[in-house]
């Protein structure tokens, strides 16, 4: 009887602690549990402000990491026309902020091709997590320029 | 104090051990479910909006109905989005004249998602919804699928 309690009172603290251990990995690395298949993702990213010879030789077919893990965002399957940059700016004789074009910088967008997985709270291309209006240093021809994701759209 | 693997040479190290494991256990239970229960705080049904200010139409086509809400960093699910509306942005603006005006913003609106949530009420009257506190004004980073935005709480409302 003294050995039942004994060992029961032993398999209850390891499955207690082996409980809180996947608990612990599903927190850190949720993927491990909720990952859903990998899908087909297309990425509209727009560069804003950039000079001109950062963002004109944009060809379909180009390939394009994230900085920060260097991360595969996707390859180009769109190319958008290369248009000078939009600036917010005060106008304070009428009252408004308005847009104004720079013949300075240039902004272009283009939609990739890339592959992530989908979770009800976010698109995940390898371990970050990819939001419309977040900022992204992309290395593409031997540049790092920050593009901003516009649209994301599954592709089912 | 140990000798032959026993406690003052009268107890097993390991079931010791053991021992100790099981009451910590036992303790977070009872707290968990009898000490720190949710006998005080009543169950509701709520809506309430969060205004995100200053975004771009792409910001706003990547909301959708029915699409959950989570709170960056404890990604805690504090609701389902059931409406977006939008309106023209402004701002602050002090013109030549020395007026101070609501000036609008170009290409820029401000977002309005209405959201619908379980959460509950504690005997303070704060509501929550999965540990997220909500009441009108506090700020809140939050994340949908497609969007991670910086929006306020107002008109929360107890069905």
């Amino acid at each position: 009887m003294k050995k039942t309690v004994k060992y029961l009172i032993e398999a209850i603290v390891i499955i207690a602690v082996l409980a809180v251990a996947l608990y612990g990995l599903s927190v850190i690395k949720p993927a491990l549990f909720g990952a859903k298949d990998y899908k087909d993702i297309e990425i509209t990213v727009e560069f804003q402000q950039v000079k001109k010879e950062f963002i004109e030789n944009i060809n379909i077919g180009d390939k394009m990491l994230e900085n920060t893990q260097s991360t595969y965002f996707g390859e180009v399957i769109e190319v958008g026309e290369l248009l000078p940059s939009i600036f917010l700016v005060s106008d304070y004789e009428n009252g408004k902020y308005i847009e104004v074009e720079s013949s300075e910088y240039y902004r272009r967008r283009v939609v990739l091709k890339g592959n992530g997985r989908v979770f009800d709270n976010a698109i995940k291309l390898g371990e970050i997590s990819v939001k419309v209006g977040g900022k992204y240093g992309l290395i593409f021809n031997g540049n790092l320029v920050d593009g901003t994701v516009m649209k994301l759209q599954v592709i089912e | 104090m140990i000798k032959n693997g026993k406690l003052f040479g009268k107890i097993n190290v390991f079931d010791f051990i053991v021992i100790f494991l099981a009451i910590v256990l036992a303790f977070g239970i009872f707290s968990k479910f009898v000490i720190f229960s949710d006998n005080e705080k009543q169950k509701i049904d709520l809506t309430y909006e969060i205004l995100v200010k200053s975004v771009r139409q792409e910001t706003i086509d990547a909301f959708e109905i029915g699409q959950g809400v989570y709170e960056k960093g404890s990604n805690y699910y504090i609701g389902e989005i059931t409406s977006v509306k939008s309106e023209k942005a402004t701002d602050l603006m002090e013109t030549l004249d020395g007026k101070v005006i609501e000036a609008p913003i170009d290409n820029r609106f401000n977002v309005i998602i209405s959201v619908e949530a379980k959460g509950i009420k504690d005997q303070n009257g704060l509501v929550s919804v999965n540990k997220c506190k909500i009441f009108d004004g506090k700020d809140i980073n939050f994340d949908t699928q497609k969007n991670r935005c910086y929006g306020t709480f107002r008109n929360m409302q107890i069905k």
